[in-house]
Formats: C-alpha cells, sequence, structure tokens
C-alpha cells in the first residue's frame, strides 16, 4: 500500500482503489493524478468514485481523472463505462448541466491588434451576448421550433444561416447526436429551455479571449494542424451547456429513477444522486432520448453565441469574420454518456461511457476523429480559471486505458462560498487588470468565486494527464479578456 | 431571515439550512434562500440607501401571480419539487416569485403543499445572482426539531 487511504500506485500518474475498499464494488477504481494533487484529494472523492464502481454492469473500471473533485453522485471528472446490455445510465453520471462543453475559435488576429481594442471588443461581447441568470437568448422560436433544435443540434442554426457547415463537422459527433426524441422531453423542459438557445449562463461559466504566446506551443505542428500557427494568436474559449432545459431533464429524469430504480428493477444505491434504471429500460431508454435532445440543446447555444461573437467582431474591425480567420478549432462535450466501441480484454465491444467532468479523448486515426484532426487525435479543450490560463490538448493512443478520457478543466479546491469569503471580486478585478486581463461580469462579488486559488492548478492537472497517457499538450493558452455571468 | 448559508457541507456548490415553527414556513425559508442565490444579496446590501429608494431603472411591471400545488410521497422530496418550481418559473417566464402563502400537509400516505406566489420579472427584482442548475438530493434533509422543523438542501449552481 502506497497511501493510508488504502491506495496503490500503479504508475507515475496512476493509482488504484482495490475492490475491498467498501462492500459491493464490482471493479476497481483508477485515479489519474500526480502525488501532490493525490494529497489534496478530497476523501469524498474516493468514496464517490467507489460507489460508482458498485453500480451494474460497469466495465473495467471506476475512474476518476486528474481535475476530480467531489460532485452530486458521481464525482466530477469520473467517468464509467456500462454494458449497455446488462447495465444502468444514471443522471448523476452525467451532471445537472447536460452537453456543459468548450468551444475554442481561431482569430488570425495577434495580441497587439486586439489589445488595441481590448476594453471595446469585451465590452461589445459581453452587451451582444446575454449573460447571467434569467436571461433570453438570441432566438425566439416557437415550441415546434424549439422541437427542432433539440433534434438537430448545430445543423439546425447552420442551416439557418447562423454558422457555417464546418462549424458542425469541427464539433464533437458534428454537433447532432442520434437518436434525440423530443417526445422523451417533458414540456416544462421545452418551456425553461425555448428563450434560451444563444445565452452563455453565469457560474462558472464564461467566454474568454486568449492568447497562444509562442513560448506556451508544445507541438508547433499539432498547433499549425490546428489553425494556430502564428506568434501571440489570438483565441476565444467558450464554456457552458444546454441551460435550464437540460437542467430540468436531468430533474426530472433522477426523479422518475428513484420513483422506479428500486420497486421495479430492485436496484439499491447508498446515494440518491446516484438513481439508475438498466439502459434498456423504457425509462433508460427514454431519458438518454432525452439526453440526446439536450446535447443538441448545447451544441446549438454554442453555435449561436459563435455566431453572435463572428458579428461582434466583424463590426469591430469591419472585416468578414472568416478573413479574420475566425474558424471553428473544435467542440468538446464533457458532461454526458456515449454509446462507443471499445476494447475490452481483446473483444470489441459496445459500451455506454459516462463522463462528468471529464472529456473524450480519442486518438489519432480513430473512427469520429475529423477528417482535418485524423493525424493528430481528438482536439480536446481544458478551461482553467481566469487567471491561470487554459489548454489545447489531443488525445492519444494510451487513452484506450480510460476508454479514452481525459481531464476537463481544473477542479475546484474550494467552495464557491469559502471563495468569496477568500477573494473578494474587486481585488480580483484590480489584479486581473495589472496582469492586462480585462473582465466584464455580472455581479462582483461572484466573480470572487472564480478565483484562480479557488481552483486546482491547472498546469498540474495537465501534466499529469500527460504523464498518464490519457491526453497530450499542445499548447497553453493565457487569458487577455473574459465575459460571465 | 430564517435561513443560513452553510460553508460546512464539503463540495456543495451552496448550501443552506431553513427553519421555521412549522412546515410553511420552513418551506417559505428554503423558498427564500434560493432566490438569495438567484439575485446576488451581497451587492444588493452594498447598494446604498438612496440607490434602494431610487425609482427601478425599468417601469415596475404589475406583480405576477401564480398557485402552485404540488404532492410528493417523501417530504423531503416535496421539497426539492416546491424549490424546483422557482427554477421552472425563472426560466419558462423570465419571474423571479415570491411566497405569500404556503402550507403543507400530510396527504394519505404522502405529502402536498399549496402555496401562493406573488413575482416580478427577473430584469427589476435586483442585482443578478447566480443561476442555480439543480436542488440537489445531496445531504437533503427535512426534519423537526424541539422548535418546529429545519431543512438542509443543497444546490448545484
Amino acid at each position: 500500500m502506497d497511501d493510508t487511504r488504502g491506495l496503490q500506485r500503479v504508475d507515475t500518474a496512476v493509482w488504484e482503489l482495490p475492490i475491498g475498499y467498501r462492500s459491493g464494488m464490482r471493479v476497481p477504481v483508477r485515479l489519474y493524478a500526480s502525488r501532490s494533487l493525490m494529497e489534496t484529494l478530497d476523501e469524498e472523492v474516493l468514496v464517490q468514485a467507489a460507489n460508482v464502481a458498485c453500480l451494474p454492469g460497469i466495465v473495467g473500471y471506476s475512474f476518476c481523472m486528474p481535475d476530480g473533485h467531489r460532485g452530486y453522485g458521481f464525482p466530477i471528472g469520473g467517468a464509467a463505462a456500462f454494458d449497455p446490455d446488462t447495465g444502468v445510465i444514471s443522471p448523476g453520471g452525467i451532471g445537472f448541466d447536460i452537453n456543459c462543453g468548450m468551444r475554442l475559435i481561431a482569430t488570425s488576429l495577434t495580441e497587439p491588434q486586439v489589445r488595441e481594442v481590448l476594453h471595446e471588443l469585451v465590452d461589445r461581447l459581453f452587451q451582444a451576448i446575454p449573460v447571467g441568470a434569467g436571461r433570453t437568448g438570441m432566438l425566439t422560436v416557437s415550441p415546434d421550433q424549439f422541437r427542432e433544435i433539440i433534434s438537430e443540434g448545430s445543423p439546425w442554426c447552420i442551416r439557418h444561416g447562423y454558422g457555417v457547415d464546418e462549424d458542425a463537422e469541427l464539433t464533437e459527433d458534428g454537433g447532432a447526436m442520434p437518436g434525440a426524441d423530443p417526445t422523451a422531453v417533458s414540456d416544462r423542459a421545452i418551456e425553461r429551455g425555448l428563450r434560451q438557445v444563444g445565452t452563455l449562463g453565469s457560474g462558472n461559466h464564461y467566454l474568454e479571449i486568449q492568447v497562444a504566446r509562442p513560448h506556451n506551443v508544445v507541438d508547433p505542428h499539432a498547433a499549425s494542424i490546428l489553425r494556430i500557427d502564428r506568434p501571440d494568436q489570438v483565441v476565444l474559449m467558450m464554456h457552458t451547456g444546454s441551460r435550464g432545459f437540460g437542467h430540468e431533464v436531468a430533474s426530472g429524469y433522477l426523479r422518475i429513477f428513484l420513483d422506479v430504480m428500486n420497486s421495479r428493477y430492485k436496484l439499491g444505491v447508498t446515494d440518491r444522486e446516484l438513481a439508475c434504471a438498466p439502459f434498456g429500460s423504457p425509462e433508460g431508454q427514454r431519458y438518454y432520448a432525452a439526453m440526446q435532445c439536450a446535447m443538441n440543446m448545447a451544441f446549438a447555444n454554442r453555435q449561436m453565441i459563435l455566431h453572435r461573437i463572428r458579428e461582434v467582431f466583424a463590426d469591430l474591425f469591419h472585416r468578414d469574420p472568416f478573413d479574420l480567420g475566425m474558424h471553428q478549432i473544435y467542440d468538446v462535450t464533457h458532461n454526458t454518456a456515449k454509446l462507443e466501441e471499445h476494447v475490452v480484454d481483446g473483444q470489441s465491444r459496445r459500451l455506454l461511457v459516462h463522463r462528468k467532468g471529464a472529456t473524450r479523448a480519442f486518438a489519432p486515426g480513430m473512427p469520429g476523429v475529423p477528417d482535418r484532426y485524423r493525424e493528430i487525435g481528438q482536439p480536446v479543450i481544458i478551461g482553467g480559471s481566469m487567471e491561470t490560463g487554459s489548454y489545447l490538448l489531443v488525445g492519444r493512443p494510451e487513452g484506450a486505458a480510460t476508454f479514452y478520457t481525459t481531464a476537463h478543466g481544473s477542479g475546484r479546491l474550494m467552495g464557491r462560498r469559502q471563495a468569496r469569503r477568500t477573494f473578494h471580486g474587486t481585488g480580483l478585478l484590480r489584479r486581473l487588470a495589472e496582469q492586462g486581463i480585462h473582465v466584464r461580469a455580472v455581479s462582483r462579488s461572484i466573480l470572487a468565486e472564480e478565483a484562480g486559488g479557488a481552483y486546482k492548478n491547472i498546469d498540474e492537472v495537465v501534466d499529469a494527464a500527460d504523464q498518464a497517457g490519457l491526453s497530450r499538450k499542445v499548447v497553453r493558452l493565457v487569458p487577455i479578456g473574459n465575459i460571465k455571468g | 431571515m430564517p435561513f443560513e448559508y452553510l460553508e460546512s457541507i464539503p463540495g456543495a456548490d451552496e448550501a443552506f439550512r431553513a427553519w421555521g415553527t412549522d412546515l410553511g414556513q420552513t418551506f417559505s425559508a428554503a423558498w427564500q434562500a434560493v432566490h438569495g442565490v438567484l439575485v446576488d444579496a451581497e451587492a444588493e446590501d452594498a447598494r446604498t440607501a438612496d440607490q434602494r429608494r431610487a425609482p427601478p431603472p425599468r417601469t415596475a411591471a404589475t406583480p405576477r401571480q401564480r398557485v402552485v400545488s404540488l404532492s410528493a410521497s417523501e417530504l423531503d422530496l416535496l421539497l426539492v419539487d416546491f424549490l424546483q418550481e422557482q427554477l421552472y418559473l425563472k426560466d419558462s417566464e423570465q419571474v423571479l416569485y415570491q411566497v405569500r402563502r404556503v402550507h403543507v400537509r400530510r396527504d394519505g400516505t404522502g405529502w402536498s403543499v399549496d402555496a401562493e406566489l406573488v413575482g416580478a420579472p427577473m430584469d427589476t427584482a435586483g442585482t443578478p445572482g447566480v443561476d442555480v442548475k439543480a436542488i440537489t438530493l445531496d445531504n437533503l434533509r427535512v426534519h423537526q426539531t424541539a422548535r418546529g422543523w429545519e431543512a438542509t438542501v443543497v444546490l448545484d449552481l
């Protein structure tokens, strides 16, 4: 044993919690972290990952990524694959914000060109993109049109002039999940989502203007394929999800599962947030179909925000957005469950892979990686705090160990209320301004919750993922502007 | 107000304890605690008395009224459903409601709540706070105390 908590160190950045850690575990837990990340890991994360290991039909391991922290049900940074015939689907393994994800957009502009207009740019983006609780979106659609959006995802937006085909091609799963069935979605969810297509939200959701400084480009070849090919190039990163629509789908089905899991399926869980149903059951299939709708809503949401960003840039720089190099680099989801083919004990198997605060990271050449990136692997976008920077990574073959899953962000170290007490919004704004980062936020007190010190060290998280073979660094991106709700 | 936000629940995005002499008061206090997240209470506190006396930036709309009636098998799940209603109304109507009257009762083998709500459009309701994604089941508890009823609720933000 390498650790008083019963953890065994399997490799430099790989730890294992054996089946005996708690009764009922069907598989061991695998955690990916450096020793120092392990030292700050909340004991409850181990308990949550072990609870996941008890769920029926789990295959291989219950995984926890380097940014793992305590969640509701599954840990955030948790991943688990289930046999679709014998296993379960759990809203707690996906998260309340279905398809919370990241989108990265290139520009051909460089930092000096953007610095000249940075304040105006940030202010215009803040005005143009609805941010904060209760804001309505850019689209006025009927319930029937909304059902089309949640059936089609990003391509609906593109079909209506809000983007180009390439945007969908460079989105995970083409920005359109198969099997999305609006009849599996409650009217309440539709009423909540109807006015929210094209809204950023609040909390840790943001839009950030970032720079790829030459010394932060780790792999120039991969970076150039990812359209990052000039010194001090400016890119835009957004983090948002399926808004109230996805929240309602998740909350609604959590309650449905809670009602039936024991009475109908004799499933018992230690934590009600782990409520689940057999994937093949009517309830499991309906949740999956509704969850796919929420996936599509989030893809459409990020697509509409991208469209609005392009409009703001075109207006400010008096140039066509594509003359400004505003191509989408990629869009990833980090809260989902997907049916994927993986090799288990030498056999190819179809698995339902839950990723909650974890990102798919397919290796070079794998089906599902866009042609443009086939040589380098699937892009992975990891958002850090607004003070510390973010990363663009790619998947690699060794990722097979986690069913090609890696981290999603920095991971919280400190509760929001504790962060608000420790850091002060006004002081943070001043500190960020001294670093050349211009921020517009709906509320200063809430800003403090997102201070860099409230999160794990992003470099350490990404290095651990790299060391463990889950993903490979391409470029570190540093913020110069941020808008948030 | 008979609620307090808690830091003692590790990992919670936001958590609170609400209490009252009866279940109605406890449910009402819990509703107010969620409301206090959706509206930035600290920013509101920081506004000066003059600012608070100043007319709202937009023409005040006629207050909206609603009646909510819900049932659930368990008391704590009834509270979740009740609080979830605030999130639903926030997004579907862009209105933040307050509880004017609420009554919770046993209903056969389960529990029911009837409430009258009065609300204002979100853009006139105060400084926006953080959007609440969900009323979670994490550490959820509604129990009787010597002085009445107490609830503990964790929110996903």
